[in-house]
């Protein structure tokens, strides 16, 4: 008990809310521009949070992921183009409703349900997340290594396309996670004697390079093969109109809001299913319950609340497989087990143990950065919509240099702008011919836990796989593993298997 | 079935191949009896690979063949361009500094965006502010000296 208090008391420090408030502002406005989006953004300043104390290095980096999902509605409901993937099912009606000149009131519910959605999952985070990580700490290395493997095959085929692509995908970031050190022997293993690979490839030089690195580039071809991709403003962002929600308005959709923050949770908890998925669910759900489907689509209030408050309940439940079983949901939580291991913190149930303090610091700061975010959003709001009018010229060549800057500060060499380098070409193709960067990074992440159970399993089963037997929980996990792959062959996904 | 598919599968194939039997066994340390080899996991990645990308090659050259939406000539032709312009990035990075670098690298990325109007002007505010504003955050809020 006294360190959930120690934790809190910690939280609501003046250093901690600033650091709380700066992120949600960068999330806001980096999740408004259309082609940048939050993960992007935590990729970039996980580096920087090296100089932080853990507390606010979490803090700030999750409240950037909570500010970004709410920002890229800005430009869903604006312009019509999604600032980030989870907002396309916002702009459905969101941007009927602009078009019919009521931004603002569209945005405003944006943000409310957004807020509401995110603080129903962070509720169900702090209460599940301890009893769930009390469980997990029964499980031994077999078990592990099985839940990683099922890991694998459920966010393989879930993401992308195909099924063949997730594994080839997820093969690949394991083999760059063995580059470096073994962890039995600590002998030097595909270094090639670089003095730099010593210390494995770092997981920022990935995250930079193929998430932000990548995503600039795409974004630099998108605008040199056709400047009118640039977005165009369907409403005007420099002199929006002064419509307003009322509280009335919000509170007749509340049933909306809760089905969809439970949707979205469920979706979050889930290794491998994105927001982007809890937004079109929310959506279909709320349009299925209306007393007036038709209007969906053409500007309905209750359209823009649904799929905002689903998509953004995905936020805090996404952290529930990494706290329970140190397995990151998606990217953005594979970004964050980056930030804790620089910090000293390895991912996974122990933590409530080893770290309590700071984990029920950051929940406490993940419930200010809820009302944070309703504040800040709701006052900047007009200001926010103005980034929409920074042109591409101007902002991209920034993030280049920014990208360049975060990936020396994680190393303080330039072998580690080298790699980013690599990987960011590496991205750029791997979006291009439909590998999931997504998996490959989630593979890259777990490979180090996977090894290590792996090596100490194959001791407790003297090398004999009929062993597993004696491992039910392990038995039945890689029974399921094959029935995911058999599924999705079976299922012949929309480019093969 | 699209055409590039083809084409990566087989390079991953060949990848995979590389890995598994040039790269892997002489760079692995070989393991103690009863343990698990260094070379076992990236072994077991290099097969992974060839073979999922191996069943792939067989199922794109059956099919008809269709483009890939989003990539054609211009975009190999940009990322042969890209991979220049970033080597050029690090280039002026390494030898002029973080400052210097940093502004000829904004402004020479941002040029070759072709900005319009009141965008070039834009352009060379951000390309001097940024660097230097990177440059006394780091000193100042880190502790660090950037080159």
């Amino acid at each position: 008990m006294d360190i959930i208090i120690l934790g809190i008391q910690d939280a609501f420090t003046l250093t901690t809310i600033l650091t709380v408030a700066a992120g949600v502002c960068l999330g806001i406005i980096v999740g408004a521009i259309p082609g940048l989006n939050a993960p992007m953004a935590i990729a970039i300043a996980v580096p920087l949070t090296f100089y932080m104390s853990p507390l606010a290095a979490l803090a700030f980096l999750i409240s950037v992921n909570k500010g970004g999902s709410f920002g890229g509605s800005i430009s869903g409901i604006l312009l019509n183009t999604p600032g980030s993937p989870e907002a396309a099912a916002t702009a459905i009606d969101g941007y009927p409703l602009a078009r019919k000149g009521r931004p603002i009131t569209a945005m405003q519910m944006a943000l409310g349900a957004s807020v509401c959605g995110d603080l129903f999952s962070d509720i169900v985070l702090i209460l599940v997340a301890a009893p769930l990580a009390l469980v997990a700490l029964k499980l031994g290395p077999v078990e592990i290594c099985s839940v990683v493997i099922f890991a694998f095959a459920m966010i393989s085929g879930l993401m992308g396309d195909s099924l063949i692509k997730g594994l080839i995908a997820t093969a690949l970031g394991i083999f760059f996670a063995t580059v470096g050190t073994d962890p039995m022997l600590s002998m030097p293993r595909l270094t090639f004697d670089n003095i730099n690979l010593v210390s494995g490839v770092p997981l920022m030089a990935i995250g930079i390079g193929m998430l932000a690195l990548s995503e600039v580039l795409i974004q630099i071809e998108n605008y040199l093969r056709d400047s009118r991709s640039g977005a165009k403003e369907a409403v005007d962002v420099q002199s929006l109109p002064d419509d307003r929600l009322t509280p009335r308005m919000f509170l007749a959709v509340w049933r909306t809001v809760l089905r969809s923050a439970v949707i979205g949770t469920f979706i979050g908890a889930l290794p491998g299913l994105g927001a982007t998925i809890a937004g079109f669910l929310g959506y279909g759900a709320a349009r299925r319950a209306s007393k007036t489907p038709e209007n969906f689509g053409r500007g309905e209030i209750e359209g823009v609340a649904a799929a905002e408050a689903a998509n953004s309940a995905v936020v805090g439940a996404n952290l529930i497989p990494l706290l329970t079983l140190g397995i990151p949901g998606n990217v953005t939580s594979a970004l964050l087990v980056g930030a804790f291991i620089i910090h000293g913190v390895a991912p996974g149930p122990w933590m409530f143990e080893d770290h309590g303090r700071l984990i029920y610091g950051m929940f406490a700061a993940m419930i200010i950065a809820n009302f944070l975010n309703w504040i800040i959003g709701g006052v900047g709001l007009k200001l926010f919509a103005k980034v929409l009018a920074i042109p591409k010229p101007v902002i991209l060549p920034a993030l280049v240099f920014l990208c360049v800057t975060g990936s020396y500060l994680n190393d303080q060499s330039f072998f580690a702008i080298e790699l980013t380098i690599v990987f960011a070409i590496f991205g750029f193709l791997m979006r291009k011919l439909g590998y999931p960067f997504v998996t490959f990074i989630i593979g890259f992440v777990l490979t180090p836990m996977l090894e290590l159970s792996l090596s100490q399993a194959y001791i407790l089963m003297e090398g004999n796989i009929a062993a597993l037997v004696n491992y039910p929980i392990a038995l039945v996990l890689i029974v399921m593993t094959i029935a995911v792959i058999a599924r999705a062959f079976l299922r012949g996904r929309k480019t093969g298997p | 079935m699209r055409f590039t598919d083809l084409i990566s599968s087989l390079a991953l194939v060949l990848f995979g191949l590389v890995l598994a039997i040039w790269v892997i066994p002489p760079e692995s340390f070989p393991g103690d009896p009863g343990e698990m080899a260094p070379a076992f996991l990236p072994t077991v990645a290099a097969v992974v690979i060839v073979t999922l990308a191996g069943f792939q090659t067989v199922i794109a050259g059956v099919g008809q063949k269709v483009p890939t939406p989003g990539f054609d000539r211009f975009s190999i032709l940009f990322i042969i361009a890209s991979s220049a312009v970033f080597g050029l990035v690090v280039a002026m990075i390494m030898n002029f500094g973080f400052i210097a670098g940093g502004i000829s690298s904004i402004a020479l990325i941002g040029f070759i965006m072709r900005p319009k109007g009141s965008e070039r002007w834009w352009l060379l505010a951000i390309a001097v502010a940024l660097p230097l504003g990177s440059y006394l955050l780091a000193w100042h809020g880190l502790r660090l000296s950037l080159p």
